[in-house]
Protein backbone atom coordinates (compact mmCIF):
# COMPACT_ATOMS: atom_id res chain seq x y z
CA UNK A 1 0.00 0.00 0.00
CA UNK A 2 0.98 3.47 -1.16
CA UNK A 3 1.93 5.85 2.03
CA UNK A 4 1.85 9.64 2.21
CA UNK A 5 5.03 10.12 3.36
CA UNK A 6 5.89 8.22 -0.48
CA UNK A 7 3.43 10.50 -2.14
CA UNK A 8 3.91 13.31 -0.97
CA UNK A 9 7.30 13.72 -2.34
CA UNK A 10 6.18 12.71 -5.78
CA UNK A 11 3.78 15.11 -6.19
CA UNK A 12 6.05 17.55 -7.34
CA UNK A 13 7.70 15.09 -10.12
CA UNK A 14 3.81 13.49 -10.85
CA UNK A 15 2.63 17.28 -12.08
CA UNK A 16 6.05 18.02 -14.13
CA UNK A 17 5.39 14.95 -15.66
CA UNK A 18 8.36 13.53 -14.49
CA UNK A 19 6.89 10.23 -13.20
CA UNK A 20 6.27 7.15 -15.80
CA UNK A 21 3.02 5.77 -16.54
CA UNK A 22 2.90 3.19 -13.47
CA UNK A 23 4.13 6.02 -11.26
CA UNK A 24 1.05 7.92 -12.31
CA UNK A 25 -1.05 5.71 -11.64
CA UNK A 26 0.23 4.65 -8.66
CA UNK A 27 -0.44 8.30 -7.11
CA UNK A 28 -3.95 8.77 -8.68
CA UNK A 29 -5.57 5.75 -6.81
CA UNK A 30 -3.94 6.85 -3.39
CA UNK A 31 -5.48 10.53 -4.43
CA UNK A 32 -8.62 8.81 -4.17
CA UNK A 33 -8.58 7.96 -1.19
CA UNK A 34 -6.41 10.32 1.04
CA UNK A 35 -7.85 13.56 1.30
CA UNK A 36 -4.25 14.95 2.99
CA UNK A 37 -2.83 14.03 0.34
CA UNK A 38 -5.22 15.57 -2.25
CA UNK A 39 -5.25 18.56 -0.53
CA UNK A 40 -1.39 18.79 -0.58
CA UNK A 41 -2.06 18.43 -4.47
CA UNK A 42 -4.14 21.26 -4.90
CA UNK A 43 -1.77 23.35 -3.00
CA UNK A 44 0.82 22.15 -5.02
CA UNK A 45 -0.83 23.18 -8.09
CA UNK A 46 -1.87 26.53 -7.07
CA UNK A 47 1.84 27.39 -6.14
CA UNK A 48 2.88 25.99 -9.36
CA UNK A 49 -0.06 28.29 -11.10
CA UNK A 50 1.17 31.34 -8.75
CA UNK A 51 4.75 30.97 -9.95
CA UNK A 52 4.11 30.62 -13.35
CA UNK A 53 2.18 33.92 -13.69
CA UNK A 54 4.96 35.64 -12.15
CA UNK A 55 7.38 34.00 -14.36
CA UNK A 56 5.37 34.84 -17.38
CA UNK A 57 4.92 38.55 -15.86
CA UNK A 58 8.44 38.90 -15.47
CA UNK A 59 9.26 37.41 -19.25
CA UNK A 60 6.90 40.17 -20.56
CA UNK A 61 8.69 42.66 -18.01
CA UNK A 62 11.70 41.97 -19.35
CA UNK A 63 13.13 44.76 -21.91
CA UNK A 64 13.52 44.15 -25.43
CA UNK A 65 16.63 43.18 -27.36
CA UNK A 66 18.41 45.51 -26.93
CA UNK A 67 17.48 47.67 -24.23
CA UNK A 68 13.93 49.70 -24.57
CA UNK A 69 14.32 51.95 -21.50
CA UNK A 70 15.42 54.89 -23.17
CA UNK A 71 13.40 55.66 -26.64
CA UNK A 72 14.43 53.58 -29.27
CA UNK A 73 17.50 53.38 -31.57
CA UNK A 74 18.36 57.16 -31.56
CA UNK A 75 20.40 57.03 -28.31
CA UNK A 76 22.48 53.96 -28.54
CA UNK A 77 23.87 55.67 -32.10
CA UNK A 78 24.05 59.17 -30.14
CA UNK A 79 25.90 57.55 -26.81
CA UNK A 80 28.66 56.11 -28.84
CA UNK A 81 29.32 59.42 -30.78
CA UNK A 82 29.09 61.01 -27.27
CA UNK A 83 31.68 59.47 -26.29
CA UNK A 84 33.81 60.20 -29.83
CA UNK A 85 31.97 63.96 -29.47
CA UNK A 86 32.88 64.74 -25.78
CA UNK A 87 36.69 63.83 -26.53
CA UNK A 88 36.76 65.98 -29.37
CA UNK A 89 35.27 68.44 -27.04
CA UNK A 90 37.60 68.13 -24.69
CA UNK A 91 40.73 68.24 -27.16
CA UNK A 92 39.45 71.36 -28.51
CA UNK A 93 38.19 72.86 -26.42
CA UNK A 94 35.13 74.61 -28.16
CA UNK A 95 31.33 74.26 -28.00
CA UNK A 96 29.34 71.89 -29.98
CA UNK A 97 25.55 72.42 -30.53
CA UNK A 98 25.27 68.81 -29.87
CA UNK A 99 27.09 68.21 -26.76
CA UNK A 100 23.70 68.63 -24.38
CA UNK A 101 21.90 66.08 -26.13
CA UNK A 102 24.81 63.77 -26.76
CA UNK A 103 26.09 64.41 -23.31
CA UNK A 104 22.31 63.15 -21.62
CA UNK A 105 22.66 60.22 -23.87
CA UNK A 106 25.87 59.44 -23.35
CA UNK A 107 24.93 56.57 -20.42
CA UNK A 108 22.36 55.24 -22.83
CA UNK A 109 22.53 50.90 -23.45
CA UNK A 110 24.74 50.60 -26.57
CA UNK A 111 23.74 46.91 -27.42
CA UNK A 112 22.64 47.73 -31.15
CA UNK A 113 21.55 45.32 -33.04
CA UNK A 114 19.09 46.91 -35.44
CA UNK A 115 20.28 48.77 -38.57
CA UNK A 116 19.06 52.19 -39.10
CA UNK A 117 19.87 55.30 -40.49
CA UNK A 118 19.15 59.58 -39.33
CA UNK A 119 20.48 62.59 -41.16
CA UNK A 120 19.43 65.84 -40.07
CA UNK A 121 20.31 69.35 -41.24
CA UNK A 122 21.78 70.95 -39.03
CA UNK A 123 22.45 75.33 -38.85
CA UNK A 124 23.93 76.84 -41.65
CA UNK A 125 22.95 74.29 -43.91
CA UNK A 126 25.00 71.30 -42.29
CA UNK A 127 24.05 68.23 -42.37
CA UNK A 128 24.29 65.56 -39.29
CA UNK A 129 24.47 61.35 -40.40
CA UNK A 130 24.02 58.72 -38.31
CA UNK A 131 24.33 55.38 -39.43
CA UNK A 132 24.08 51.79 -37.33
CA UNK A 133 23.96 48.81 -37.61
CA UNK A 134 24.71 45.46 -35.18
CA UNK A 135 26.99 46.97 -33.17
CA UNK A 136 28.35 49.49 -35.23
CA UNK A 137 27.93 53.14 -35.23
CA UNK A 138 29.02 55.37 -37.92
CA UNK A 139 28.70 59.05 -37.57
CA UNK A 140 29.92 62.23 -39.64
CA UNK A 141 28.92 66.27 -39.51
CA UNK A 142 29.05 67.97 -42.75
CA UNK A 143 28.99 71.75 -43.43
CA UNK A 144 27.02 73.15 -46.21
CA UNK A 145 28.82 72.38 -48.91
CA UNK A 146 28.96 68.57 -47.96
CA UNK A 147 32.59 69.39 -46.60
CA UNK A 148 32.90 66.25 -43.88
CA UNK A 149 34.07 67.72 -40.68
CA UNK A 150 34.34 65.31 -38.15
CA UNK A 151 33.44 61.56 -39.26
CA UNK A 152 33.78 59.24 -36.38
CA UNK A 153 32.75 55.25 -35.98
CA UNK A 154 32.99 52.57 -33.77
CA UNK A 155 32.44 49.00 -32.91
CA UNK A 156 31.74 46.98 -30.07
CA UNK A 157 31.68 49.85 -27.86
CA UNK A 158 35.31 49.60 -27.17
CA UNK A 159 37.18 51.19 -29.69
CA UNK A 160 36.38 54.03 -31.61
CA UNK A 161 38.32 56.15 -33.98
CA UNK A 162 37.18 59.69 -36.05
CA UNK A 163 39.51 61.25 -38.76
CA UNK A 164 39.73 65.06 -38.56
CA UNK A 165 39.40 66.39 -42.02
CA UNK A 166 40.90 69.51 -41.09
CA UNK A 167 43.90 68.26 -39.45
CA UNK A 168 44.02 65.21 -41.23
CA UNK A 169 44.51 63.04 -38.36
CA UNK A 170 43.33 60.07 -37.10
CA UNK A 171 42.44 60.16 -33.76
CA UNK A 172 41.65 56.83 -31.78
CA UNK A 173 39.69 56.69 -28.57
CA UNK A 174 39.74 54.13 -26.47
CA UNK A 175 37.15 53.41 -24.32
CA UNK A 176 36.29 50.46 -21.95
CA UNK A 177 32.69 51.24 -22.35
CA UNK A 178 29.99 53.92 -22.02
CA UNK A 179 29.76 54.79 -18.42
CA UNK A 180 30.75 58.20 -18.66
CA UNK A 181 34.68 57.45 -17.45
CA UNK A 182 37.29 59.89 -20.17
CA UNK A 183 38.46 57.48 -22.40
CA UNK A 184 42.18 58.12 -23.68
CA UNK A 185 42.55 60.29 -26.30
CA UNK A 186 45.53 59.65 -28.50
CA UNK A 187 46.77 61.24 -31.78
CA UNK A 188 49.08 60.24 -34.41
CA UNK A 189 50.26 63.07 -37.42
CA UNK A 190 50.73 62.62 -40.05
CA UNK A 191 48.54 60.38 -41.33
CA UNK A 192 50.41 57.95 -43.31
CA UNK A 193 51.49 57.19 -39.67
CA UNK A 194 48.37 57.57 -37.92
CA UNK A 195 46.72 54.40 -39.57
CA UNK A 196 50.41 52.71 -38.73
CA UNK A 197 50.32 53.49 -35.07
CA UNK A 198 46.79 52.59 -35.02
CA UNK A 199 47.73 49.56 -35.87
CA UNK A 200 50.38 48.90 -33.81
CA UNK A 201 47.89 50.66 -31.20
CA UNK A 202 45.38 47.62 -32.08
CA UNK A 203 48.19 45.11 -32.09
CA UNK A 204 48.90 46.05 -28.47
CA UNK A 205 45.79 46.46 -27.54
CA UNK A 206 43.79 43.78 -25.19
CA UNK A 207 41.79 42.46 -28.68
CA UNK A 208 45.37 40.58 -28.61
CA UNK A 209 46.00 41.01 -31.90
CA UNK A 210 48.74 38.85 -33.20
CA UNK A 211 49.68 40.26 -36.96
CA UNK A 212 49.60 42.94 -38.89
CA UNK A 213 50.06 42.45 -42.80
CA UNK A 214 50.95 45.24 -44.52
CA UNK A 215 51.45 45.71 -48.65
CA UNK A 216 52.38 47.91 -50.55
CA UNK A 217 51.75 48.50 -54.16
CA UNK A 218 53.14 51.81 -55.24
CA UNK A 219 51.50 54.37 -52.80
CA UNK A 220 48.89 52.23 -51.64
CA UNK A 221 49.33 50.41 -48.42
CA UNK A 222 47.16 48.00 -46.87
CA UNK A 223 47.20 47.00 -43.57
CA UNK A 224 45.48 43.81 -42.31
CA UNK A 225 45.23 43.04 -38.56
CA UNK A 226 44.67 39.20 -37.89
CA UNK A 227 43.26 38.02 -34.52
CA UNK A 228 45.64 36.81 -32.20
CA UNK A 229 45.49 33.73 -30.23
CA UNK A 230 42.41 35.00 -27.79
CA UNK A 231 40.87 35.88 -30.80
CA UNK A 232 41.89 33.87 -33.69
CA UNK A 233 38.56 31.84 -34.84
CA UNK A 234 36.94 35.55 -35.06
CA UNK A 235 38.13 36.20 -38.64
CA UNK A 236 39.81 39.08 -39.67
CA UNK A 237 39.55 41.97 -37.14
CA UNK A 238 40.20 44.84 -39.51
CA UNK A 239 42.51 46.23 -42.27
CA UNK A 240 43.20 49.82 -43.37
CA UNK A 241 44.41 51.33 -46.98
CA UNK A 242 46.48 54.29 -47.51
CA UNK A 243 47.06 56.08 -50.33
CA UNK A 244 49.74 58.51 -50.25
CA UNK A 245 49.07 60.68 -47.52
CA UNK A 246 44.93 59.65 -47.79
CA UNK A 247 43.40 57.28 -45.79
CA UNK A 248 41.40 55.11 -48.12
CA UNK A 249 39.29 53.01 -46.07
CA UNK A 250 39.31 51.49 -42.80
CA UNK A 251 37.70 48.28 -41.64
CA UNK A 252 36.92 45.81 -39.31
CA UNK A 253 34.40 43.34 -38.12
CA UNK A 254 32.81 43.09 -34.71
CA UNK A 255 34.24 40.70 -31.81
CA UNK A 256 30.70 38.90 -31.92
CA UNK A 257 31.33 37.67 -34.89
CA UNK A 258 28.00 36.69 -36.08
CA UNK A 259 27.99 38.87 -38.95
CA UNK A 260 31.05 40.53 -40.09
CA UNK A 261 31.24 43.60 -41.34
CA UNK A 262 32.86 45.33 -43.91
CA UNK A 263 32.67 48.70 -44.42
CA UNK A 264 34.25 51.76 -45.32
CA UNK A 265 34.14 54.84 -42.55
CA UNK A 266 34.91 56.71 -44.91
CA UNK A 267 35.90 57.52 -48.16
CA UNK A 268 38.90 60.36 -48.83
CA UNK A 269 40.37 59.69 -52.00
CA UNK A 270 41.86 62.86 -53.52
CA UNK A 271 39.75 62.46 -57.00
CA UNK A 272 36.87 60.93 -55.50
CA UNK A 273 35.20 62.82 -53.09
CA UNK A 274 32.16 59.73 -52.94
CA UNK A 275 29.74 61.53 -49.55
CA UNK A 276 29.83 58.77 -46.93
CA UNK A 277 27.32 55.77 -48.68
CA UNK A 278 26.07 54.39 -45.38
CA UNK A 279 22.78 52.91 -47.28
CA UNK A 280 25.35 51.02 -49.19
CA UNK A 281 27.24 50.09 -46.40
CA UNK A 282 24.15 48.63 -44.88
CA UNK A 283 21.58 47.56 -47.33
CA UNK A 284 19.11 46.25 -44.00
CA UNK A 285 19.06 49.68 -43.29
CA UNK A 286 15.41 51.49 -43.19
CA UNK A 287 14.63 55.20 -42.29
CA UNK A 288 13.01 55.90 -39.29
CA UNK A 289 11.38 58.68 -37.34
CA UNK A 290 13.19 60.46 -34.68
CA UNK A 291 11.02 60.56 -31.44
CA UNK A 292 9.28 63.26 -30.45
CA UNK A 293 11.15 64.24 -27.80
CA UNK A 294 14.54 63.64 -30.01
CA UNK A 295 13.12 65.67 -32.50
CA UNK A 296 12.23 68.73 -30.58
CA UNK A 297 15.83 68.72 -28.60
CA UNK A 298 17.30 68.73 -31.98
CA UNK A 299 15.52 71.27 -33.28
CA UNK A 300 15.76 74.03 -30.48
CA UNK A 301 19.63 73.13 -31.34
CA UNK A 302 19.06 74.13 -35.04
CA UNK A 303 18.85 70.98 -36.48
CA UNK A 304 15.78 69.55 -38.76
CA UNK A 305 14.58 66.43 -39.56
CA UNK A 306 15.83 65.57 -43.04
CA UNK A 307 13.74 62.48 -43.11
CA UNK B 1 23.31 32.03 -43.81
CA UNK B 2 25.92 30.23 -41.76
CA UNK B 3 25.00 28.25 -38.65
CA UNK B 4 26.56 30.73 -36.29
CA UNK B 5 24.58 33.13 -37.36
CA UNK B 6 21.14 30.74 -37.19
CA UNK B 7 22.32 30.32 -33.26
CA UNK B 8 22.29 33.30 -32.60
CA UNK B 9 19.44 34.41 -33.94
CA UNK B 10 17.50 31.70 -32.01
CA UNK B 11 19.21 33.16 -29.01
CA UNK B 12 17.53 36.23 -29.54
CA UNK B 13 14.77 34.12 -29.30
CA UNK B 14 15.27 33.43 -26.12
CA UNK B 15 16.46 36.91 -24.51
CA UNK B 16 13.27 37.18 -22.43
CA UNK B 17 13.74 33.67 -20.91
CA UNK B 18 16.88 33.84 -20.28
CA UNK B 19 16.34 37.26 -18.39
CA UNK B 20 13.90 35.95 -16.55
CA UNK B 21 16.52 33.63 -15.47
CA UNK B 22 19.13 35.97 -14.59
CA UNK B 23 16.27 38.19 -13.16
CA UNK B 24 15.76 34.84 -10.50
CA UNK B 25 19.23 34.46 -9.98
CA UNK B 26 20.59 38.54 -9.08
CA UNK B 27 16.85 39.82 -8.42
CA UNK B 28 18.00 43.13 -9.62
CA UNK B 29 16.29 44.36 -13.25
CA UNK B 30 19.39 45.75 -14.61
CA UNK B 31 22.06 43.42 -13.82
CA UNK B 32 19.81 41.12 -15.18
CA UNK B 33 19.76 42.68 -18.61
CA UNK B 34 23.56 43.31 -18.31
CA UNK B 35 24.03 39.76 -17.61
CA UNK B 36 21.47 38.87 -20.39
CA UNK B 37 23.69 40.89 -22.38
CA UNK B 38 27.21 39.13 -21.88
CA UNK B 39 25.67 35.97 -22.37
CA UNK B 40 24.74 36.50 -25.92
CA UNK B 41 27.75 37.95 -26.31
CA UNK B 42 29.36 34.61 -24.85
CA UNK B 43 27.33 32.69 -26.97
CA UNK B 44 28.55 34.80 -30.56
CA UNK B 45 32.37 34.15 -29.51
CA UNK B 46 31.93 31.16 -28.89
CA UNK B 47 34.93 29.47 -29.99
CA UNK B 48 33.33 27.02 -31.93
CA UNK B 49 30.04 27.60 -33.86
CA UNK B 50 27.48 26.15 -30.99
CA UNK B 51 26.72 22.60 -31.47
CA UNK B 52 23.12 22.25 -32.44
CA UNK B 53 22.55 19.25 -30.62
CA UNK B 54 22.28 21.10 -27.69
CA UNK B 55 19.64 23.18 -28.02
CA UNK B 56 20.85 27.21 -28.16
CA UNK B 57 18.00 27.72 -25.68
CA UNK B 58 19.22 25.44 -23.05
CA UNK B 59 22.74 26.77 -23.87
CA UNK B 60 22.17 29.95 -23.83
CA UNK B 61 20.66 29.54 -20.47
CA UNK B 62 23.37 27.56 -19.24
CA UNK B 63 25.92 30.70 -19.78
CA UNK B 64 22.85 33.37 -17.90
CA UNK B 65 23.35 30.78 -15.01
CA UNK B 66 27.15 30.74 -15.13
CA UNK B 67 27.43 34.41 -15.34
CA UNK B 68 24.61 35.25 -12.85
CA UNK B 69 26.29 33.17 -10.30
CA UNK B 70 30.01 34.44 -10.60
CA UNK B 71 28.38 37.96 -10.24
CA UNK B 72 26.80 37.01 -6.84
CA UNK B 73 30.27 35.41 -5.85
CA UNK B 74 31.93 38.57 -6.69
CA UNK B 75 29.52 41.14 -5.12
CA UNK B 76 29.12 38.99 -2.21
CA UNK B 77 32.29 37.07 -1.53
CA UNK B 78 30.98 35.20 1.53
CA UNK B 79 28.90 33.30 -0.56
CA UNK B 80 31.83 31.48 -2.26
CA UNK B 81 29.58 27.94 -2.04
CA UNK B 82 26.25 27.22 -3.27
CA UNK B 83 24.37 25.81 -0.72
CA UNK B 84 21.42 23.33 -0.88
CA UNK B 85 19.81 25.25 1.37
CA UNK B 86 18.46 28.63 1.34
CA UNK B 87 17.07 30.28 4.20
CA UNK B 88 14.79 28.82 6.21
CA UNK B 89 11.96 31.15 5.77
CA UNK B 90 9.72 29.72 8.22
CA UNK B 91 10.06 31.53 11.60
CA UNK B 92 11.10 34.82 9.57
CA UNK B 93 8.32 37.47 9.91
CA UNK B 94 5.37 36.56 9.69
CA UNK B 95 3.84 35.66 6.23
CA UNK B 96 1.88 37.90 3.57
CA UNK B 97 -1.25 40.22 4.62
CA UNK B 98 -3.65 39.90 1.87
CA UNK B 99 -6.26 37.63 1.88
CA UNK B 100 -7.63 38.83 -1.28
CA UNK B 101 -5.82 37.60 -3.94
CA UNK B 102 -5.72 40.12 -7.03
CA UNK B 103 -2.69 39.14 -9.57
CA UNK B 104 -0.49 42.44 -8.14
CA UNK B 105 -0.91 41.44 -4.65
CA UNK B 106 -0.01 37.48 -6.19
CA UNK B 107 2.82 38.82 -7.68
CA UNK B 108 4.24 40.84 -4.81
CA UNK B 109 4.18 38.06 -2.39
CA UNK B 110 5.50 35.30 -5.11
CA UNK B 111 8.03 37.68 -5.47
CA UNK B 112 8.91 37.92 -2.35
CA UNK B 113 9.14 34.26 -1.55
CA UNK B 114 11.66 33.79 -4.02
CA UNK B 115 13.56 36.13 -2.86
CA UNK B 116 13.95 34.64 0.50
CA UNK B 117 14.70 31.58 -1.29
CA UNK B 118 18.33 30.50 -2.65
CA UNK B 119 18.95 31.97 -5.80
CA UNK B 120 19.45 28.40 -7.22
CA UNK B 121 16.12 26.85 -6.00
CA UNK B 122 14.60 30.00 -7.45
CA UNK B 123 16.10 29.37 -10.62
CA UNK B 124 15.20 25.84 -10.87
CA UNK B 125 11.63 27.13 -10.10
CA UNK B 126 11.79 29.46 -13.26
CA UNK B 127 13.15 26.75 -15.39
CA UNK B 128 10.16 24.22 -14.72
CA UNK B 129 7.45 26.94 -13.95
CA UNK B 130 8.28 29.66 -16.42
CA UNK B 131 9.50 27.66 -19.07
CA UNK B 132 8.60 24.44 -18.77
CA UNK B 133 11.92 22.73 -19.14
CA UNK B 134 12.07 18.97 -18.31
CA UNK B 135 14.48 17.98 -15.12
CA UNK B 136 16.60 16.89 -17.41
CA UNK B 137 17.10 20.46 -18.89
CA UNK B 138 17.29 21.83 -15.64
CA UNK B 139 19.98 19.64 -14.86
CA UNK B 140 22.46 20.60 -17.91
CA UNK B 141 21.27 24.13 -16.95
CA UNK B 142 22.45 24.76 -13.41
CA UNK B 143 25.20 22.09 -13.60
CA UNK B 144 23.06 19.85 -11.02
CA UNK B 145 22.16 16.30 -10.85
CA UNK B 146 18.56 15.27 -12.06
CA UNK B 147 17.96 14.04 -8.48
CA UNK B 148 19.23 17.55 -6.85
CA UNK B 149 16.79 18.94 -9.31
CA UNK B 150 13.76 16.86 -8.06
CA UNK B 151 14.60 17.08 -4.69
CA UNK B 152 15.07 20.83 -5.11
CA UNK B 153 11.93 21.56 -6.57
CA UNK B 154 9.63 19.71 -4.35
CA UNK B 155 11.60 21.70 -1.28
CA UNK B 156 11.67 24.69 -3.12
CA UNK B 157 7.93 24.99 -3.58
CA UNK B 158 7.04 23.66 -0.32
CA UNK B 159 8.20 26.82 0.80
CA UNK B 160 7.12 28.74 -1.40
CA UNK B 161 3.91 27.67 -0.41
CA UNK B 162 4.47 28.58 3.36
CA UNK B 163 5.19 31.81 2.26
CA UNK B 164 1.91 32.65 0.06
CA UNK B 165 -0.05 30.97 2.90
CA UNK B 166 -2.71 32.27 3.44
CA UNK B 167 -2.98 33.98 0.46
CA UNK B 168 -3.52 30.50 -1.90
CA UNK B 169 -6.61 28.88 -0.24
CA UNK B 170 -6.23 25.44 -0.50
CA UNK B 171 -9.01 23.39 -3.32
CA UNK B 172 -10.32 20.25 -3.30
CA UNK B 173 -9.14 18.72 -6.68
Amino acid sequence: MTTCDAVEPRLDAWLDGELSAAEQDELAAHLKTCPSCRQAHGELRQTKAALGRFFHHLQEEAPAVPSRRLPGWLLPCLAAAAMVLLMLLTRERQANPLEGLISRLAHAATQVRDHGTLQVKGPGGGVLRIAFGGERLYWEQRDASDTPIRRAGGFDHQEIWTYDADRQEVLFVESTGLSGDHPELRRWPPLVWSCRQLLDHLAGSALALAHVEVRHQGDLVEATLSPGSEVRERGRLGSATLQGDDLVSLSGSNLVGAAAWEGVVWDATPDDARPFGWRERFPDARPRSLTADDLEELQALGYVDDG
Amino acid sequence: MDLHREAMQEAHRHWREAYGLAWTLVRDRGRAEELCQEALLRLGTMRRTPDLDRPVRTLLLTIVRHLALSDRRRRYPELLQETEHGPDPVGDEAPGPATALVRQEERQLVREALGRLDPTWAAMLYLRDGLGLAYADIARVLDKSEDVVRVTLHRARRRVRKLLHPSLQPKEP
